[in-house]
């Protein structure tokens, strides 16, 4: 503290800055703050504000670096917390994403096997070893699952923000459109190949009713326009 | 005159009052400001909102990060986001606070800066570089404060006269802390307001503030707007002139209405002192 200051003054600048800091994680991790308790999780803002040095100005941004600095494992804490506290940020950072589809390029109903599928732009695909979706005050995972959880999180039409857990075989088709470089049928003939299915057909058939569902729900955005004559 | 198109009363933009504000803009509230800061790149339905507002109101641009006071290099990557974003807005008036918010690293709260002849220098270099990106002048608020740092060697009111006269800038007049400061450090705000260079303010901020104690008030945003410091208002619009003035609220956001009658309150008492506008208000009403 300098000298020839009082105490409580400089008592002010401390609580100011730590409940600001507070306030932008708060709105953030709601589940996080629940399942840690109030006492452990001031604990862990307040190493974060003594350990990590901010480099966003974006107010927005902070439970970001929050996240990162998380999955550093600074501090003991379970082995779960830094992957809630990632699910928690996808749901802000898809919902306030500045990412736009060019309505221009996208044919709302187009060909979603034979053109090139286009994932909403405002979306995230995420993989975990927990079930993040589903911890809770009574759900505190003690080892990883078998298989990762892999959720698509994405910014419908009337701007929701939806979840949608996938099968490995969904999250891999959506990976592979991601890409914006594959035709559906493209996509699925490789994860044909990719599973040793003896059937390739089906999962083609199988996976144009998942690239149809997706589409009902805005995730995907339809096909990229052909070029016109 | 300056080139700022913003006039009236206003209204701080949060993401909480775009329901209501779609719902329907109070008649009082004529432009709207915002921290970029909480703004730039922002998608999504709120992203949204902003278009909605920009392209029916004028907009005021009031930065929070920029850290004008700091000790790290001033962030002219933020400068130039700030600058397309107000373009994109149709923006012309940007305020900072003569603070810093930072260390190292972003602290998100304004720390005072000592009052000494190197911050002068400091800080009025940085607000020159920044009017030089945003090619237009800018204007700096007076900050709230809690500790007099014990290395200062002038008064606060010398302080913020040296900067504005060495950044030639603009001086944004929170009249709130004004107040909070005056009652903090024991110092008639009359007096302040008397001792301010009257021709560079462009700009008002009037807010509530919570009471600690008797000699401790802690600029909130969170409360309404105390009579003291309306009276502080009216005095100030005496002594420096009318201007456009913004109520600000941050926390404990009550009903659109309620924040609505402190903006017309603004309203009132700034058509009582402009006579040719108060006549046209009368002919309408």
């Amino acid at each position: 503290m300098p000298k020839g200051v009082p105490r409580a003054r400089m008592r002010v600048y401390n609580e100011l800055l730590f409940n600001n800091l507070e306030s932008f994680l708060l709105a953030c991790f709601p589940v996080c703050r629940k399942l840690l308790g109030a006492r452990i999780w001031k604990r862990l803002v307040r190493a974060f504000f003594a350990q990590h040095r901010c480099r966003t100005p974006l107010f927005r941004q902070i439970p970001e670096e929050f996240v990162q600095w998380l999955s550093g494992s600074p501090v003991e804490m379970p082995a779960w917390l830094a992957h809630l506290a990632h699910y928690e940020w996808v749901e802000l950072a898809v919902d306030t994403s500045p990412a736009v589809a060019d309505a221009e390029r996208i044919d709302p109903a187009g060909d979603l096997l034979d053109e090139r599928p286009v994932l909403n732009p405002a979306s995230m695909l995420v993989a975990y070893p927990y079930a993040v979706h589903r911890i809770g005050p009574r759900m505190r995972p003690e080892r990883p699952d078998d298989l990762p959880t892999q959720i698509l999180v994405f910014r419908d039409q009337g701007e929701r923000v939806r979840f949608i857990v996938l099968n490995p075989v969904s999250a891999r088709l959506i990976a592979l459109v991601g890409t914006g470089e594959v035709t559906g049928r493209a996509a699925l003939m490789r994860i044909a190949q990719e599973l040793r299915h003896p059937d390739p057909d089906a999962v083609i058939a199988g996976g144009l009713q998942v690239l149809r569902d997706l589409r009902a729900q805005d995730a995907v955005l339809g096909s990229v326009q052909r070029d016109r004559p | 005159m300056h080139g700022i198109d913003v006039q009236g009363a206003g209204l701080g933009l949060r993401r909480e009052l775009i329901p209501a504000l779609r719902a329907g803009v109070p008649p009082a509230i004529q432009f709207f400001e915002l921290a970029p800061e909480n703004w730039i790149d922002l998608g999504g339905s709120s992203g949204k909102a902003l278009h909605h507002f920009s392209e029916r109101y004028p907009i005021v641009c009031h930065g929070l990060s920029l850290s004008l006071g700091g000790p790290a290099p001033l962030d002219e990557v933020l400068l130039g986001r700030i600058r397309r974003f107000m373009r994109a807005h149709g923006a012309h008036l940007y305020t900072e606070h003569l603070s810093y918010t930072t260390d190292d690293g972003h602290l998100y709260d304004l720390l005072p800066i000592p009052f000494t002849a190197e911050a002068v220098r400091h800080v009025a270099a940085r607000i020159r570089r920044a009017q030089d990106i945003l090619e237009t002048r800018i204007a700096v608020e007076n900050a709230s404060y809690y500790v007099a740092a014990p290395i200062s060697q002038m008064s606060e009111i010398e302080f913020i006269g040296a900067v504005l006269d060495e950044a030639d800038c603009w001086l944004h007049l929170d009249v709130n802390n004004v107040y909070v400061n005056s009652v903090n450090f024991g110092f008639d705000p009359v007096a302040f307001l008397r001792a301010l260079p009257a021709e560079r303010v462009v700009y008002l901020h009037m807010a509530g503030h919570y009471r600690e104690s008797d000699d401790l008030l802690i600029d909130t945003h969170g409360a309404p707007v105390i009579d003291p410091v309306w009276s502080l208002l009216e005095t100030a619009y005496d002594l420096v002139g009318v201007h456009p003035t913004l109520l600000e609220r941050d926390f404990n956001i009550p009903p659109l209405a309620e924040l609505a009658e402190e903006v017309a309150r603004i309203d009132r008492l700034q058509r009582e002192r402009v006579p040719g506008d108060a006549q046209a208000h009368r002919r309408r009403g």
